[in-house]
């Protein structure tokens, strides 16, 4: 055992703490130490860990990436055409600042010809598709990235979060293998008696911090937001969240005879936003706050019209799920059962 | 060093957008944002994450009328449209577009320059008045920039919208109406039973306040 220095066994009010009831507290100390904090930060970042998760995620972001896209088949050219809704030129003074820089990049703000913007769109759904099943995933995953990109930066003052959550999913999910498991690439490799063994990799675990981390600065902020509007204090803001018309899918009018649901349903879905970012982290708090994720998510969906916007969340909710569990749950539905190799 | 820059800028987006109120924003949000605005704007990282924040608002619509120079009748609609906008994302597209010209309206009345107020300005002395007169004119030239910008994204996507629907029904002009579907409280709702009450809908004129203060950096997305 390495011994402390007895300044540093000093307590706050300056007395010696005796040695035998303090292992805990040497042990706390030890962790603030310059060289136990590095050892942390690269244990955070960078201790290898296995891709069942971001796989799982990149079918489930896969099948939402290409629906989003397929859906604006059905009107292409009212958005992205000559005499779009918003037209290039608008769209790109949209992501123009005031001093005149532009920073958005998009291909199809060069893609007027009907010929070509229906050639550029299939192929960005045929490229949508191959990663959704995991072929060529290290090139489609970066495709599919810079398609989404740009169809953001083009279809500027039609998006909404859906479009945030779709493209901050994919932005990470290009880091990392994701293709290496559940996808066509290991179903050809292992057809071929090529496919590598499973094993943790580093990639995984950054692209997986960056993508929780990116989920807590969202709730942190969407949090925020809600906490200076007097309606989430009052009770009243889910009330006038189900008695939007232009959002309603599912009538839940009827609630205005519970004003306490309503009231409860409001101050829970503020503090579990606030509180989000630091309670999803300890194992105790995790399975309950990713249980509000999938009702507060789910309810969205159901009742305030946006399926897509919802299930978006309840996918990046998912990078909180363990890569054993993923495997677990896999497995259940596979109709098998394996544990994941050390 | 790359990952710490990263997430730095993805908190930066909505921490800017969160320290800017109606009366100003903070100068120290306002830098990093400056600093980080290249790599947000790029990577489409320029949202606030305000969903239903701070408080869920009233709706808003687009009244349109194309007409015809032939003497055809004119066509009228409004969007979004749940009946003709299907599937559900293809409405709420549709919905984005009309609740983004309402956030985007600009009064065409620039905005009147500060004025000094008396008492102060009997306070100061000549080249104290001189100095603080020169400042709230050279903020004012931020405000004007800001307006000027404001006011051409607004125009620009007004006008995009109604070239689109002339298009569209190959029409020859176009009138758009903003139109804000209000709220109903829950006593009042208890006694009509209905969200869609005539007297809910109420159409926005050109002269009606800006709906945000304006910002020289423009506000980021919510």
């Amino acid at each position: 055992m390495t011994s402390v220095p007895r300044h540093r066994m000093q307590n706050s009010r300056g007395s010696l703490a005796p040695a035998h009831s303090s292992s805990h507290e040497i042990s706390a100390q030890r962790q603030w130490r310059p060289a136990a904090l590095l050892a942390a930060w690269d244990r955070f970042w960078f201790a290898p860990s296995q891709p069942h998760t971001l796989a799982a995620m990149r079918i489930l972001t896969g099948l939402m990436l290409f629906y989003t896209h397929f859906v604006l088949t059905l009107d292409l050219e009212a958005f992205l055409g000559k005499n779009a809704w918003v037209n290039q030129s608008t769209a790109l003074l949209l992501n123009t600042d005031v001093r005149g820089a532009r920073w958005a990049f998009s291909y199809l703000y060069y893609l007027e010809s009907p010929v070509l913007l229906w050639t550029a769109h299939v192929a960005a759904l045929l490229v949508l598709a191959m990663f959704t099943a995991g072929l060529f995933t290290r090139v489609t995953s970066v495709l599919a990235f810079l398609i989404t990109l740009s169809y953001c930066h083009r279809l500027t003052g039609a998006l909404f979060g859906l479009d945030q959550i779709n493209l901050f999913l994919v932005m990470y999910l290009m880091l990392a293998p994701s293709g290496s498991l559940w996808s066509l690439d290991r179903w050809i490799a292992a057809r071929r008696g090529i496919a590598p063994p499973l094993a943790p990799s580093t990639s995984v675990t950054v692209a997986t911090r960056l993508l929780q981390l990116h989920v807590c600065i969202i709730y942190l902020f969407g949090g925020i937001d809600k906490a200076r509007g007097e309606l989430w204090w009052d009770g009243s803001a889910v009330w006038f969240a189900i008695a939007n018309l232009e959002y309603q899918s599912l009538d839940l009018t009827l609630l205005v005879h519970q004003p306490w649901l309503v009231a409860l349903l409001t101050h829970v879905t503020l503090f579990w936003e606030v509180f989000y970012p630091v309670l999803i982290w300890p194992k105790l708090t995790r399975p309950i706050f990713l249980a509000m994720a999938v009702a507060v998510h789910g309810g969205i969906a159901l009742a305030l019209g946006m399926k897509t916007f919802g299930l978006a969340m309840i996918i990046a909710n998912v990078v909180f799920v363990s890569p054993e569990l993923v495997e677990r749950l896999a497995g259940v539905i596979s109709g098998r059962s394996k544990r994941l190799p050390e | 060093m790359l990952i710490t820059l990263h997430v730095a800028a993805v908190f930066v987006a909505p921490f800017a957008f969160a320290c800017t109120t109606p009366s100003g924003s903070s100068p120290f949000a306002d830098g990093l944002m400056r600093l980080f605005r290249p790599y947000i704007d790029a990577l489409y990282l320029n949202h606030g994450y305000a969903f239903f924040a701070p408080n869920p608002g009233p709706s808003h619509l687009v009244r349109y009328r194309v007409e015809f120079d032939d003497g055809r009748e004119s066509v009228e609609g409004m969007f979004p449209d749940l009946k003709t906008q299907r599937p559900r994302l293809l409405y709420h597209r549709h919905f984005m577009l009309a609740e983004q010209l309402h956030n985007l309206y600009t009064p065409a009345e620039p905005p009147p320059e500060i004025p000094l107020d008396d008492d102060l300005a009997r306070a100061l002395t000549d080249p104290q008045r001189r100095e603080l007169a020169e400042n709230i004119r050279r903020r004012h030239r931020e405000i004007l920039q800001g307006w000027k910008h404001s006011r051409d994204v607004y125009q620009s996507f007004r006008h995009s919208l109604e070239e689109h629907l002339k298009s569209r029904h190959r029409g020859d002009s176009v009138t758009l109406t903003r139109v804000e579907h209000g709220l109903l409280v829950p006593e009042v709702f208890r006694v009509l039973r209905r969200l869609d009450a005539p007297h809910t809908y109420r159409n926005l004129p050109d002269g009606a306040p800006a709906p945000e203060v304006l910002r020289p950096e423009g506000p980021a997305q919510p």
